[in-house]
């Protein structure tokens, strides 16, 4: 289903160590007018799903408000949160149910000292409960893990661990490069992704439960993400009409090439009509890319291939060696 | 080990309890994903066992609350300590 992914807010109540550097550690909230403005428009381009993002949506001032008007003006919505609030807030969601298509808790790691170690203590406990409270209440929910250094080893045991907690499925996805988790020597080099992917398919062939591994793994497809195929749109906390939600405030002030406009000064319409556009002189751009037999084999992860070509990676070059900075050019 | 009104429930470390608006509660143990969902009656069960109160001194406390006989809410509470035991998700002790 054609998707619009909002950023109600960038304030988070964790801080990861795998987060993109400053994108969750804002105060910035979206205006209820720019969601206002987006579900009165955005039905008639043929979306019909929301997804709630964050920093953590559940800390959004007007979170309750956001998900009533959602679900007034007849649209399906998700969320992602990381499930510390979710206590508090799951009565919000059950008056909202029959709008509520899955709430996708990021879990990155089969056990509690894995995930805290990313995202600190006794945030595996919290978002565990969270996790029971939807088995219980029967909400549907799904896990989302991120891929590093630290949890590579424990895919099959969060298959596992979701199966038993009965998720509808495990998403995997990779790192998005930061300065943080570069220096933290978090991310993967392409060979151990696609090791992890490997695993991964394996899983999907075998597991109980729905196995995916989300955008961003190595493909031979040049546009096999929702967003290049204009099936998802990404609108930023600032009311930013953006390409993705990956790059989406990603590397510095300079590099935001992927802002498509703000919905305060035009209408969804004509940002959408922009980001047409915008994406019509990406694909001619990196067809022609690749057919002149220029890409490098690090191009095929289409997240990486995304963040060198709206330059939000420039910071990578003045890091320590390491077999992704050898892959700028 | 033998189950009577002097027996204590210890909750084991890797049971989360989670206490929701309606009364209701949740248990979920971390290792076994044991999972229970408890009505409003056995989570005071629960916080009273947690408590540290003997499974007597429950069973009194119950009928302080709750119009309910001495035999009957005695039955109540033994069985949801031997079923929580079995589970892994308390230890019992006398």
């Amino acid at each position: 289903m054609p998707r619009i992914v909002i950023e109600l807010t960038n304030r988070c109540n964790l801080s990861c160590q795998h987060c993109f550097s400053g994108r969750h550690g804002g105060n910035t909230d979206l205006p209820l007018a720019i969601l206002d403005h987006v579900l009165a428009e955005a039905g008639l381009l043929g979306f019909d799903f929301i997804a709630f993002t964050g920093g953590d949506p559940t800390v959004y001032r007007h979170f309750a408000d956001a998900l009533a008007r959602t679900s007034q003006a007849g649209f399906q919505f998700g969320m992602v949160t990381n499930g510390q609030n979710f206590k508090m807030v799951y009565p919000v969601l059950l008056e909202h149910r029959d709008h509520l298509n899955v709430v996708t808790f990021s879990v990155d790691g089969a056990t509690e000292s894995s995930h805290d170690k990313l995202r600190g203590k006794n945030s595996f406990r919290r978002v565990m409960q969270a996790a029971s409270i939807c088995m219980f209440k029967d909400i549907p929910f799904s896990i989302n893990m991120v891929v590093t250094r630290n949890n590579q080893h424990e895919v099959a045991e969060l298959a596992e661990l979701a199966a038993h907690l009965g998720s509808r499925g495990v998403r995997f996805g990779h790192l998005m490069h930061s300065p943080i988790t570069t220096a933290d020597g978090q991310d993967l080099s392409s060979e151990e992704r696609k090791r992890v992917e490997a695993e991964i398919a394996d899983l999907q062939r075998n597991s109980a439960i729905a196995i995916a591994m989300g955008p961003g793994y190595f493909t031979d497809s040049l546009f096999p993400c929702a967003p290049l195929q204009m099936q998802e749109v990404n609108v930023d906390c600032h009311g930013n009409l953006t390409k993705c939600c990956h790059l989406s405030g990603h590397g510095s002030p300079k590099t935001q090439r992927d802002v498509i406009g703000n919905l305060a000064e035009i209408t969804f319409g004509e940002a959408y009509r922009r980001l047409v556009a915008e994406n019509d002189v990406f694909r001619e751009t990196k067809m022609r890319h690749h057919a002149s037999g220029q890409f490098d084999e690090t191009d095929y992860f289409p997240c990486w291939y995304c963040s060198r070509y709206y330059s939000k990676l420039d910071w990578l070059r003045s890091t320590e060696p390491n077999v992704w900075q050898l892959a700028l050019r | 080990m033998t189950i009577d009104t002097s027996t204590k429930v210890v909750p084991h470390n890797d049971t989360l309890f989670t206490q929701l608006h309606d009364g209701e509660a949740v248990l979920l143990h971390l290792e076994t994903h044991a999972y229970y969902g408890l009505n409003e009656t056995a989570a005071r069960i629960w916080q009273l066992l947690s408590d540290g109160l003997t499974l007597g001194e429950v069973c009194c406390q119950l009928q302080s609350e709750f119009d309910v006989g001495d035999a009957e809410i005695l039955q109540y509470v033994v069985a949801f300590a031997e079923e929580l035991s079995t589970t892994k998700l308390v230890e019992l002790s006398c």
